[in-house]
């Protein structure tokens, strides 16, 4: 006797149209002495007949309005959030250069890891703020020119970063030769 | 679009390259075209009318957003719907449900029976596509989609494969078990009502 779910993996091929006609009366016979058998094999042909007539599901609603009204509301939105994600980056990029340049002058000054230290940081976090602007940026499909401005202010962050530590280290750099020429002297 | 230019009405294609430019009056006509589809797709799909149209006008939105990415050798129709079927699917998944322990829901009582219905029959076809919308509302996401694909849409195995992104074994694996699952459902709920012995499922 062929188990019953083999019976019915073979009615889904028969339905599947990978059998003959004949196979549904086999399929039926090898069925019969078993009731639950017979009724899941039955009710699955029912499933199939009516699902097969199935009328399509129908809306009044004109989509094409309520589209083009939902297209042009977004596209509005996009602009804002266009102008305040550029805003944002704008302030963020130049947060770690007013900070670092501060940070230089304050090292310049007066030398000492903790204004390394702060400056370094502050911009690390800025930057990858930053970063994450731009990824939204990327996510959201934001037009070409957008990421261009967000990379621009990212490189000049860096470049003036560089630039920075630099000029934070020189003073430290120049110190530490002449004491080991004095040394060596 | 400049319609006074040709003496035929805009094709298809024409309409989309024109949304494609940023019309959207053109990108209308195309939602015009297709909208009854993808809703019947939605509703099939999600078993509710205003999500269903909710997710009808998200659907037509991602496409016009996604345009640039459509291949014109490729139907439009088989695109959105991909669109639509993709939506849908998430929403579905973003409702929590375990579809798996859905056979031992007590809800599958409250389904109505078959009994004495006679698909055939005009005035009885309503009510027949509500239960059936009822049945399918119970299978997983990955069984009902292959199962709208197919009865409502024709679609081949292979194109329905291509739309979900899964192996064509696998699209006919999903439909025995969808079929399978919602019998279980139609004998559970016959073997639960007490008119189970009078009104036995009609045989074919």
């Amino acid at each position: 006797m062929i188990d019953c779910d083999v019976i019915l993996q073979r009615l889904s091929q028969y339905l599947d149209g990978e059998s003959c006609d004949d196979e549904l009366n086999a399929l039926r016979q090898e069925a019969a002495p078993r009731p639950d058998c017979l009724a899941m094999l039955d009710a699955m042909l029912w499933v199939h007949r009516s699902l097969a007539i199935a009328p399509m599901a129908e809306t009044r609603r004109d989509f094409s309005v309520t589209v083009t009204q939902e297209l042009a509301r977004r596209q509005r939105r996009d602009k804002i959030l266009l102008g305040g994600i550029l805003t944002l980056g704008a302030l963020i990029a130049l947060a770690p250069l007013l900070l670092v340049a501060w940070g230089g002058l304050a090292a310049m000054l007066q030398p000492g890891l903790l204004q390394h230290g702060v400056s370094w940081a502050v911009d690390m976090i800025s930057n990858a703020a930053a970063y994450g602007i731009a990824a939204l940026a990327v996510i959201r499909r934001l037009p070409q020119w957008a990421l261009v401005s967000i990379s621009t202010f990212l490189s000049l962050s860096f470049l003036l970063l560089a630039l920075a530590l630099v000029m934070q280290k020189a003073p430290e750099q120049l110190r530490i030769s002449q004491e080991i020429n004095r040394q060596t002297a | 679009m400049n319609q006074a230019a040709t003496s035929s009405p805009p094709s298809e294609r024409e309409y989309l390259l024109s949304a494609k430019n940023g019309d959207q009056q053109a990108f209308a006509h195309i939602v015009q075209s297709y909208q009854r589809p993808v809703y019947n797709l939605c509703y099939r799909m999600l078993g509710n009318q205003q999500e269903a149209e909710d997710a009808t006008q998200e659907t037509f939105i991602r496409a016009y957003t996604n345009l640039d990415r459509f291949n014109p050798d490729r139907k439009f129709i088989n695109w959105v719907l991909t669109i639509a079927s993709n939506h849908c699917v998430d929403r579905l998944r973003k409702r929590r449900i375990n579809w798996s322990s859905l056979e031992d829901d007590p809800y599958v009582e409250k389904i109505p029976m078959p009994e004495s219905i006679d698909p055939h029959h005009s005035a009885e076809r309503s009510e027949m596509s509500d239960q059936m919308q009822q049945w399918l509302d119970q299978l997983s996401p990955d069984y009902r989609t292959p199962v709208v694909l197919l009865y409502w849409y024709g679609y081949s195995y292979e194109e329905i494969a291509r739309i979900m992104g899964v192996s064509v074994a696998a699209v006919k694996s999903r439909l025995h078990r969808a079929r399978k699952q919602m019998a279980q459902l139609i004998t559970q709920s016959q073997s639960s009502h007490p008119l189970a012995t009078e009104t036995p499922i009609p045989t074919l």
